[in-house]
Formats: C-alpha cells, sequence, structure tokens
C-alpha cells in the first residue's frame, strides 16, 4: 500500500481498529502487565497519529506500528529502570513496616507473569527481545522483523538463534524440569 | 533432541504469548485523534502561554498596588523619622497613643514606638513595633482626629 492510498483509504481510527489486537498483544509481551501495556499501546497510536504524514508505505501498517511501539518501549523501559533506581535507594532509607500491601488483582498478575515464558523472554538484551517477541509472539516473517527493527536479514537469524539459545541457558540453569520452577526469581522490575 | 527442544521452547513462547492476550485482552482505547485533529504539543503553544503569563504579569505590575502605595503607610524605621515627632511609650498598651502623637513628614506615615521603661533611655533611639492591622486603623484614626497637633507623651 503505498503513501497516497494509505492516506486516502486509512485514517487513524482504521489503523487502530485493524491492528489494536496485535499492537497491543506485543506490548502486553515486552511489559509484563496489563496496564503499562495499556500505556505503550496508547502512546503508540497518538505517535502513529502525529507520524502518519511521514509514513511511506514501503512496509505493511502493522510493522511501521511496530517499530513504533518498540521504541516506545524502550524508552519506557529505560525510564523505569531510572525510576527503579530512584525507588530502590528511597526504599534502602525507608521503614519497611511501612510499606503499603500490593491488592489481590496485581499479586495474581504478577504471578502469572512469572509463570509465562516471556518474563524469561525480558530478561534477555533488547535486541534479541525485540527480535523473539516479534517472530514467536507477533508471528512475523524474518524478513518483516528485519524491515521493523531496520536491520539486515543475517542479523534477524542470529539474535533468534542467540536469544533462544540464552533463553534455553536460562532454564536451564533454574532447572529445566519444570520449565518455569516455583522457585525461580526472576527480573520482576519492569514487571512490578 | 535437540531440534525437538527447540520446538517446545518456540511452541511454548506462542502458546503463552496466546495466553496473556487472551487472559488481558485489548481494551478501547481512549480517542486518537485524526490527522486535522491532533493534540497540540507544550512546544506548539509554548509561544501563546508566554506571552499570556508576560501581559497578566504587566497587569498586576500596573494595577496591584504596591506597598509604598497603598494607603497603609509603610513601616518605617526611626532614622526615617529623624524629622518627625516621635512618640514614646512603654509597652504595647501605650501603641495608640503613641502613635496618635506622631506627625508624619509625608502623607500619614504613623508608627508606633516605645522604649525601655528605664526613663533615662527615653531620648535614646526607640524601638518601633509592628501593628496588626484592626491595631492600625485604630491609630490612624486617632491621629486624624488631632493631626495638627501631635502629642508628644511620656510616660
Amino acid at each position: 500500500m503505498n503513501r497516497d492510498r494509505l492516506k486516502n483509504r486509512v485514517d487513524v481510527q482504521q489503523l487502530v481498529d485493524q491492528h489494536l489486537d496485535r499492537i497491543h498483544r506485543a506490548a502486553l509481551v515486552l511489559c509484563g502487565n496489563p496496564w503499562d501495556a495499556e500505556d505503550l499501546v496508547q502512546e503508540t497510536f497518538l505517535l502513529a497519529a502525529r507520524k502518519i504524514d511521514g509514513f511511506r508505505g514501503d512496509s505493511a501498517p502493522y510493522t511501521w506500528l511496530y517499530g513504533i511501539l518498540l521504541n516506545v518501549e524502550r524508552r519506557h523501559r529505560r525510564r523505569h529502570g531510572t525510576w527503579r533506581r530512584k525507588l530502590d535507594t528511597l526504599y534502602q532509607r525507608y521503614d519497611p513496616r511501612s510499606q503499603s500491601v500490593p491488592s489481590a488483582d496485581r499479586a495474581v498478575q504478577v504471578a502469572e507473569w512469572k509463570e509465562s515464558l516471556w518474563s524469561q523472554v525480558a530478561r534477555l538484551p533488547d535486541a534479541q527481545r525485540q527480535t523473539l517477541v516479534l517472530r514467536f509472539s507477533e508471528g512475523l516473517q524474518y524478513e518483516e522483523i528485519a524491515q521493523v527493527l531496520s536491520v539486515p536479514l543475517g542479523t534477524v537469524k542470529s539474535r533468534i538463534h542467540h536469544g533462544l539459545s540464552r533463553l534455553r541457558q536460562q532454564l536451564q540453569a533454574d532447572g529445566e524440569a519444570s520449565i518455569l520452577p516455583a522457585e525461580f526469581i526472576e527480573d520482576l522490575s519492569y514487571a512490578v | 533432541m535437540r531440534s525437538d527442544r527447540a520446538d517446545e521452547l518456540e511452541a511454548r513462547l506462542r502458546r503463552d504469548a496466546a495466553q496473556l492476550a487472551a487472559r488481558y485482552p485489548a481494551q478501547t482505547p481512549r480517542p486518537i485523534p485524526g490527522r486535522g485533529d491532533r493534540p497540540r504539543s507544550f512546544h506548539s503553544v509554548r509561544p501563546l502561554v508566554l506571552a499570556t503569563a508576560t501581559l497578566l504579569i504587566i497587569i498586576a505590575a500596573r494595577w496591584l498596588p504596591s506597598g509604598n502605595e497603598s494607603d497603609v503607610p509603610a513601616q518605617r524605621t526611626l532614622a526615617d523619622a529623624s524629622d518627625q515627632t516621635v512618640a514614646i511609650g512603654d509597652g504595647p498598651n501605650d501603641f495608640a497613643e503613641a502613635a496618635a502623637s506622631l506627625a508624619p513628614a509625608d502623607h500619614g506615615a504613623v508608627g508606633a514606638a516605645f522604649a525601655p521603661a528605664d526613663a533615662s533611655q527615653w531620648e535614646s533611639p526607640v524601638f518601633l513595633l509592628e501593628v496588626s492591622d484592626p491595631e492600625l486603623e485604630a491609630l490612624l484614626d486617632l491621629w486624624e482626629t488631632d493631626r495638627t497637633e501631635p502629642t508628644r507623651l511620656s510616660i
């Protein structure tokens, strides 16, 4: 679909209607919790609305949206890491007895995330993590992933290979029999 | 064997992604603005904000009275009142009388002063005190009643 056709036929709301579910699923798998996923989706479509004139139509709209989502998520993750470090600093100075108790809903959500294999993927480096999401959650072809990430095809294959290898090593290190043993403690800093 | 394990891992990834998506379906997003209805970023409205703020400051500076321009005279130091008649009292209870005796050089400068109880220090620098609004009103009333002949009070 070229740019003119996109301009003529696809407005922003149509973009949302057509691609909301897949963008939301990718956001959910990337960040691991529904509340952050909603924010990522909203920000992704807002940016798409602002930048739609810059969309060249060289690729499918959903690959363009995935590209925006990954940038938004990377920024979100970096910002969250900064907050997390600040909170950790505050926590060390704070009386732990005055902590608030997490809600039951949130505890359930965190537990579900811990049981998901994607919580293990969240520990991988950004490049591998994003590639695995696009491949195994979103089902994109290698060529489409290369377009989204703006990397050569070989790089995509390499990231998938190394990402899966590293994921397997993590699982082995924590007990492969149950894949995700109960006592496994992963980096939940992004989910909590 | 290794290929089987890889397939199993990939299948597990696909299945877990589907389960997460099913567990937390996408919510209807808030309205997305169209191309002709885009939200204005702060950068785009910043000149307008700055211009409005500047205008408000100018208006405030022009119309709001400053302390020196208000009807209530600013409190002065004794140095300011060196050419004026200075009333001396010995405590807060003498505020009204003391202030009533002041004869300011300009319009309505009114103050209340008292000196230490030691009479030897009456002519020494006295202390100018702050007064509350009701007290000041009362002082002004007293001063207005006999402004031509300020009284120098003594204890």
